[in-house]
């Protein structure tokens, strides 16, 4: 079982409001890992939209991204990818 | 952040009677046009908003709770209210389940802060089972009132 842990910084103006939240959590979805997002103590599970929005992670925060599982690599890749792109949103 | 901030008590819907997610929207507006949060020229723009905000993907987050929002220069402050549903409303939701909380969030397109802000506290409160459960329960305004001053003073929520 693989687990791999990146750190991740909040890229877009809005922060990790609702229709981002959504979009992490449909591409979490894609894959068989376990997948948590911390900020600070908190932690949220990446398939739940209500935990990621209990985060209130806003636009520089910085975020813990653990994936636990056969297919971490690839979901690390796909979330980070995400995180890269600013959720196609404004700066 | 708290719901004292940002929740218009007389907008507190404890009986939504709409069956469908538009219904839900119209209820709720008129709620906040009601209540002085919206003014009545706007209502129609503001509907509008919150329907084409809904169709970039549906705010039912899932667990029978949904928060519709907009950002809208019609208001100058952060404004909401609380809709319960005691039958259920077919939301779009990602986990396909009916929605039975809703809180409605209209807020000035300048201040993105503010909305995180407001779905932090009401999704932290929200992942309180008894919190949730107490809210599905309420039979008056009332008991929402109540229920949301106990938030308010730390009685639920994730710390």
């Amino acid at each position: 079982m693989k687990k791999l842990l990146r750190s991740l910084v909040v890229p877009n103006r809005q922060g990790i409001h609702a229709r981002v939240a959504t979009m992490l959590v449909k591409k979490v979805m894609e894959f068989r890992s376990a997948v948590s997002f911390a900020k600070g103590r908190n932690t949220a599970d990446g398939r739940s939209v209500l935990d990621l929005l209990s985060l209130g992670a806003a636009q520089g925060d910085q975020l813990s991204l653990e994936v636990c599982g056969d297919d971490a690599a690839v979901c690390a890749d796909a979330l980070s990818l995400l995180f890269e792109q600013r959720f196609d949103e404004e700066a | 952040m708290k719901f004292s901030d940002f929740i218009l008590l007389d907008a507190i819907n404890h009986e939504i009677k709409a069956a469908n997610k538009a219904g839900v929207i119209d209820e709720m507006a008129q709620s906040l046009l009601d209540a002085g949060g919206i003014k009545k020229a706007d209502k129609d723009a503001v509907i509008k908003s919150i329907v084409k905000r809904e169709e970039l993907g549906s705010t039912g987050i899932g667990r029978g709770i949904a928060v519709p929002h907009t950002k809208h220069s019609c208001v100058e402050r952060l404004v909401g209210c609380v809709g319960v549903s005691h039958e259920g409303v077919d939301f779009d939701s990602l986990d396909c389940e009916k929605v039975f909380l809703f809180f409605m969030l209209i807020s000035p397109p300048d201040k993105p802060s503010e909305h995180l802000r407001a779905l932090e506290y009401i999704t932290r409160q929200l992942k309180d089972d008894a919190f949730c459960r107490f809210l599905k329960q309420s039979k008056t305004k009332a008991d929402i009132i109540t229920l949301l001053e106990e938030a308010d003073n730390n009685l639920f929520g994730s710390k």
